[in-house]
């Protein structure tokens, strides 16, 4: 008679010689061998119902064939729930063999890891090789380096001065022009500002009248949004009361600040991305994007220094040829001076770029980890950011460094924070298909915390234990098989 | 706490005009107008400086209670609580009055144990009950009636208008304001009209700040409360009870006006003076002396606790706001994981599309009925929040409706009331109107509320109702309701009307899924008023992590209790704030035994499901959640008797000792039900505990079955604590049905045996009963349950019938297929040889075995006695004999 529920590697303690049974653990108790599995519990460690829910604290072993066996709390035994593939945990008829299924989708799965960790891993030899190739170029230049800097530096100063030249002999023709010009302006503006002014005062004067009625208390208080040179006498509009009561609730103090008192220029901006959110004030609309409006993807790249490049001027005149001839000596100095950097930066500095500069691909690069609220952002080698909307933002610290092990990095002394000090990032690196920052959170108050999920963090070794756990499942099925094929004989 | 967001009563017109001011001689009876009619006595009621005339009526009631009520014609139309509020039927079962004696200057009467005497110049009167002083109305002179009136240019400021806060409250029907004086003769101790954070035996109100101030009735969303404070919360019940030896008395004012009550703690009385703003003076008052009769009573006028789905006695997981669908699933997972048994999930505001209620946030929760499937397929529910407040957008179907159909409250132009809440600006239901309710009834049903399933319950809440750009955060007082109400004379009732139309909304949901049986409501609510108790469960609202929240919990769940509303619990681990893995432990091992038992964080907080605070904190949660599981069978049967007879599940040790005096004012500690005493850990680092034991009862440590040493007199007791479980105690006398298998939610339990605690009395008796059913549905009301009466005398233990309440229950016709496992003995005198057991008509006797009391707590402890697998069949009479070997 086979014993439900038993873990095969106690078996020993079930042989029932002697007609008793012994509880496995704690205290020592002696029960009559027909008490085990009798719907009763007897020993307080569980051992002599290993297949019922009699105790609270058994352990039911589902054999799983042709999937992985499975230890369940004895509470989910005969509780109406399939929880093993092979159904033993429930009463027989209640629940479908479902384990070599359970099998086929973790073999899928598995391979289709094992050709995803592949494609990672041959990622990662190419930002190893663009690391490499990266860094010799900087050798190459780099001992010509500053030469080549004040060199084009002598050039840049050169047509400089030929463009002021030409520029001037421009100028003084057009001076005279414009002087004449300003005169009639400034004349006519004038006469415009004193028109408005005596328009006010008659529509002000046409108005106190019908004070006391609702029209005129609205208007008062919509007078009173504009007048931004007494925000201390102005009324709370009810809309700002209730945003400032709402904002109690969220523990925010920026959230509670009165729009318009401080003359912010974005206020009415903020104004219109506040209007879904009654108590995230300075929230992106949430509402929005739960329709299907745009929400960028988590874990957006893209690079942290993007700068506007103004065109290449227009070389049809005799200024405009030189113009564009400085034009391109500046790139040339810009692109030098950027080599020069980079020299200093890569080369010559003392940054730690990982095992074979593999992190190198990530320099000038920032991640952001989009969450429901704040928004994450972390550049590596540089700093990381907090933002909250578009306007608020804070820094949650500054580039630190990698752990000895390059599967954690640190962003510290970033802004102040209140009674705490200056807030801090950790990033936990784990091997993951692209890159990826992601869960951005502050498990303590000022203390952050993200994900971040690259190539450059898997290993061969990792993929080779999904091999070895790929060529077990094959054989295992195979024996499955076999068994299956066996029983039916 | 904002202090300054809220009135105090010197700044609140109609409060100052009254509080202390004595005005109760200006009125008289008139004698001749007095006139008897069985148990209906009338008079005139005279307010002789004005020459104004009031009408007085007394009556008496058969089920425990006399009524006085005092109005102006009723031409004038003062408010009156709508009928809707209490139960029907009361009305009729009358009981007549005697007249004991008539003079020039007083009547007397008696009905029943309670005499009345009326005195007519100055108006008072006295009630005795059982030859007891009980109530003396007027006697210290504040009794006032403002009766409406033209407007005179010699008004006094406050009377046609008052601004505070920057809100103006035009009062277009003048002072109208009442004062009720209500001395209690003998007592020092009087309990109830919540909602406040305060103690249970409530303090007087003339003390140093903050107990200067009038205890507060008017619901309010009160930002971080504070802990000990006579200020209002949520929801308020005008249910006063005065407890002495010998006698407890129960009062409700029925009135959802805005009303201060102060308490004046005299030589040999406490004084009380109730102020209300508007409406008419509508007093019960229950007579029956116990305290167990006058909640009966107020059982039979307000209607009993309904009877929950018994998975909402499981627990509850809720934060605001488990962001998305793998969210649910990885916390849902998280209990199977950690062997850690709940019931619900719940989603706070953020699911919805913008604060729009019925719907979902499509990007975060694409499938709702999946994920509601899923979790029904491991026996759990989910439960959504839905707001009465509607945001203005007319893209939103509910807010087109509501609009095109007229349902939202006015302002006073007439014109729909617009407020600021969570979704921006919104306008609210008015659900004081019948007609507004069923057309909310209706949103609910599956093809309405699109994406719920059956499996999905409602948690309403901001239902004072909140306004943040309201004056104290609330709707203006000149707000018009339905026939022209104004705010003012219906604020208390706005969160009670929606909770009710909700649960009517889920209701419609079953009778459609199950047109016989139905589905029982289950809607938490936020606000409430008298008749709560029939709707659903409330919790404490907005507490904060915090040790003396956890304290002020119990006083505060009691005092629910005492003014009828039993179902109830404070969010476990505190709303607001951090709790550390101590605070939340404990607050768990007392959660377990509230009769509403959720944990709930702010959205601002870290992540705390019971297993993230490290194995030991974990282990500890789960052996205090897998203790509610166990103890259901208890507390079910404990809510079924709040169902029938309207008692409290949670009691004050007080309730069941109302002889000792020196438990009246103990509010640390408490009973569940008759049969068990619980005495929270409610400090950080503590190694041992004072527990309060009522003396001439025994005690059985609940964790070990070991006997306290008897004691005559109430005796307070050192007791050694860890942190794994709070001090908890049987008492002698009563049996307590138990499920000792922990099961990861209640519909996995429904199969399981039961234990049954037989702890013993001095005389080595006790008695228990065991109520079930179907757990969800109205079977129970056709007598679809099975109600077992255990009782252990003479060494025989016999199952019979529980005996059906009075009152038109009928017999429970139930049979179930489940079993007696186990019955522990605690108290059994000692025998050398040691006892067995005869089951049945067996010939064999079985030996009881030592074994411990309980599976899950202290299992090493073998100190019980205990009777192995009777399988004794728990719909059937049977008889167990133990014999001394």
């Amino acid at each position: 008679n086979v014993i439900r529920g038993l873990n095969p590697d106690l078996a020993s303690y079930y042989s029932g010689v002697g007609g008793s049974f012994k509880c496995i653990s704690g205290i020592a108790k002696t029960i009559p061998f027909a008490r085990v599995n009798d719907d009763y519990c007897d020993c307080p460690d569980g051992s002599d119902e290993p297949g019922t829910s009699a105790c609270h604290n058994g352990r039911f072993y589902c054999r799983n064939l042709g999937h992985e066996p499975r230890l369940l709390a004895s509470a989910f035994v005969d509780d109406g729930v399939c929880d093993c593939c092979d159904g033993t945990d429930e009463p027989k008829g209640k629940c479908q063999n479902t384990c070599l299924q359970a099998s086929a989708v973790h073999r899928e799965a598995l391979k289709n890891k094992i050709s995803q960790f592949e494609q990672a891993l041959a990622t990662k030899a190419e930002y190893v090789s663009k690391a490499k190739a990266f860094k010799q170029e900087l050798q190459l230049k780099s001992s010509t380096i500053d030469d080549d800097v004040v060199r084009q530096q002598g050039v840049v100063d050169h047509l400089k001065g030929e463009v002021t030249r030409l520029e001037q002999e421009e100028a003084q023709r057009k001076a005279h022009e414009e002087a004449q010009q300003a005169a009639q302006q400034a004349e006519q503006q004038a006469a415009e500002a004193q028109a408005a002014q005596q328009a006010d005062q008659a529509a002000t004067e046409q108005l106190e009248p019908a004070a006391g009625s609702a029209v005129a208390e609205e208007r008062q208080l919509q007078e009173g949004i504009t007048q931004e040179t007494q925000p201390e006498e102005r009324e709370e509009t009810p809309e700002e009361r209730g945003r400032r009561i709402a904002s109690q609730w969220t523990n925010d103090p920026a959230a509670a600040a009165v729009p318009g008192s401080q003359g912010d220029v974005n206020h009415e901006e903020e104004e219109e991305g506040q209007q879904e959110e009654g108590h995230y004030d300075g929230e992106q609309p949430s509402g929005d994007y739960s329709q299907g409006a745009e929400q960028p993807d988590e874990g957006e790249e893209y690079s942290g220094q993007q700068t506007y490049q103004p065109p290449r001027p227009d070389a049809t005149t005799p200024l405009g040829e030189v113009r564009a001839r400085l034009y391109d000596a500046e790139r040339l100095l810009e692109r030098l001076q950027k080599d020069k950097q980079d020299i200093q930066t890569y080369l010559r500095g003392n940054l730690d770029f990982g095992p074979d500069d593999i992190f190198l691909s990530f320099a000038d690069k920032c991640f952001t980890s989009y969450q429901t609220r704040w928004n994450y952002e972390a550049c590596f080698f540089k700093n990381a950011v907090q933002r909250e909307g578009y306007s608020n933002s804070v820094t949650v610290g500054r580039w630190y460094g990698f752990a000895p092990d390059y599967k954690t990095m640190y962003f510290t002394g970033g802004d102040e924070c209140w009674n705490v000090g200056p807030r801090s990032l950790t990033v936990t690196m784990s091997c993951g298909m692209e890159n990826k920052l992601s869960d951005g959170e502050e498990p303590g108050t000022c203390r952050y915390a993200a994900k971040f999920t690259s190539p450059a963090l898997c290993t061969d070794a990792e993929v080779e234990e999904l091999r070895q756990q790929l060529r077990n499942l094959e054989a295992f099925e195979q024996e499955v098989r076999a068994q299956i094929a066996k029983d039916e004989l | 706490f904002k202090e300054h967001e809220f009135k105090k009563c010197a700044q609140t017109s109609f409060c100052s005009r009254n509080r202390n001011v004595p005005q109760g001689a200006n009125f008289e009876i008139i004698p001749a107008s007095i006139s008897l009619n069985t148990a209906t006595l009338t008079a005139t009621l005279l307010n002789k400086p004005y020459g104004k005339h009031l009408q007085l009526t007394l009556t008496s009631h058969a089920d425990g209670f006399v009524r006085l009520m005092v109005d102006e014609s009723p031409s004038v139309g003062r408010y009156q609580v709508p009928s809707d509020i209490l139960i029907s039927g009361w009305e009729n079962k009358k009981q007549g009055f005697t007249e004991n004696s008539r003079t020039a200057s007083s009547i007397t009467l008696t009905t029943g144990e309670t005499k009345l005497e009326l005195n007519f110049q100055p108006f008072t009167l006295a009630i005795t009950v059982k030859g007891q002083p009980a109530l003396q109305i007027n006697s210290r002179n504040l009794f006032n009636f403002e009766h409406r009136r033209q407007k005179q240019d010699s008004d006094p400021a406050g009377y046609w208008e008052e601004s505070w806060g920057g809100h103006t409250d035009s009062k277009p029907k003048g002072p109208e304001a009442l004062s009720l004086d209500l001395v209690f003769p003998g007592f020092q101790h009087v309990y109830g009209i919540p909602e406040r954070a305060t103690s249970l035996s409530l303090r007087a109100t003339n003390g140093a700040a903050p107990y200067g101030e009038p205890y507060r009735l008017y619901n309010l969303d009160v930002f971080e409360y504070l802990d000990d404070h006579p200020f209002g919360l949520y929801g308020s019940i005008p249910m006063m009870l005065a407890h002495k030896k010998g006698l407890t008395l129960g009062v409700l004012w029925l009135n959802s006006a805005e009303m201060f009550v102060d308490v004046v703690k005299e030589r040999g009385q406490v004084g009380s003076q109730w102020v209300a703003e508007s409406g008419i003076v509508d007093l019960f008052v229950f007579t029956a002396g116990s305290p167990a009769g006058v909640l009966a009573a107020y059982a039979r006028l307000a209607g009993p606790s309904a009877m929950p789905q018994l998975f909402s006695l499981g627990y509850h997981q809720c934060r605001w706001n488990y962001k998305d669908e793998a969210d649910v699933k990885a916390v849902d997972a998280g209990f199977d994981t950690h062997d850690i048994p709940y019931d619900v999930l719940w989603l706070d505001i953020e699911h919805t599309n913008g604060k729009r209620y019925l719907t979902w946030d499509s990007s975060l929760f694409p499938s709702p009925a999946p994920m509601q499937l899923d979790l029904a397929s491991r026996g759990r529910r989910m439960v959504t929040i839905v707001d009465p407040h509607v945001k203005r957008d007319p893209g939103y179907y509910v807010f087109a409706e509501a609009e095109a159909a007229g349902h939202y409250v006015k302002n006073k132009y007439n014109t729909d009331f617009d407020g600021w809440c969570w979704p921006g600006s919104s306008s609210y239901l008015d659900v004081t109107s019948p007609a507004v309710r069923q057309w909310w009834a209706q949103q609910f049903t599956l093809d309405r509320y699109s994406g719920s399933t059956p499996h999905l319950y409602i948690w309403n809440d901001m239902n004072e109702p909140s306004v943040f750009n309201g004056p104290e955060i609330t709707m203006p007082k000149d707000n018009l309701h339905a026939g022209g109400v104004e705010h003012r004379d219906t604020h208390n009732l706005y969160g009670v009307y929606y909770h009710m139309a909700t649960a009517e909304g889920l209701q419609l949901r079953g009778q459609q899924a199950d047109p016989q049986d139905g589905d029982r409501p289950f809607v938490l609510s936020r606000a409430f008023f008298t008749g709560t108790q029939r709707v659903g469960p409330i919790w404490t609202g907005d507490n904060a992590a915090q040790w003396s929240h956890l304290r002020v919990s119990v006083p505060m769940v009691l005092s629910l209790g005492l003014a009828g509303l039993p179902n109830v619990g404070a969010d476990v681990g505190g709303f607001f704030g951090n709790p550390d893995a101590e605070l939340l432990t404990r607050w768990y091992q007392l959660g377990a035994y509230y009769p509403f038992f959720r944990g709930h964080a702010h959205l601002e907080t870290q992540r705390r499901e019971p297993w993230l605070f490290g194995p030991e904190a974990t282990a500890r949660i789960r052996a205090a959640i897998r203790t509610r599981y166990s103890l259901l069978p208890y507390i079910y049967t404990l809510f079924r008797a709040a169902n029938t007879s309207g008692q409290p599940i949670l009691r004050p040790l007080w309730f069941e000792f109302p002889e000792h005096e020196e438990l009246f004012a103990v509010d640390e500690e408490f009973l569940a039900g008759p049969a068990m005493l619980v005495k929270p850990v409610v400090a950080p680092g503590v190694g041992q505990v004072e527990v309060t034991l009522p003396g001439g009862a025994r005690w059985y440590d609940a964790a070990t079955g070991a006997l306290v040493p008897p004691a005559a007199k109430t005796k307070s007791h050192r007791v050694q604590v860890t942190l794994d479980a709070i001090p908890v105690y049987y008492r002698g006398g009563h049996i307590v049905p138990r499920r000792e298998r922990p099961r990861r939610s209640t519909a996995a339990q429904a199969a399981d045996p039961l234990t049954l605690v037989v702890a013993l009395d001095e005389q080595g008796g006790a008695e228990g009963e065991l109520y079930m059913d179907d757990g969800r549905s109205f079977a129970f009301q056709r007598g679809g349950y099975l109600h077992r009466r255990f009782v252990f005398r003479s060494m025989k233990l016999v199952s019979s019938a529980q005996q059906v309440p009075a009152g038109g229950v009928p017999e429970g016709t139930l049979t179930l297929p489940v079993s007696i496992e186990r019955v522990v003995f605690l108290g059994l005198p000692p025998s050398r040889r040691g006892y067995k057991a005869v089951v049945g008509g067996s010939r064999q006797a079985v030996p009881l075995e030592a074994g411990p009391l309980s599976l899950v707590a202290a299992p090493g402890a073998e100190a019980a006695l205990v009777l192995r697998k009777p399988d004794l069949p728990v719909s059937h009479d049977w008889e167990v004999e133990i014999v001394a070997v």
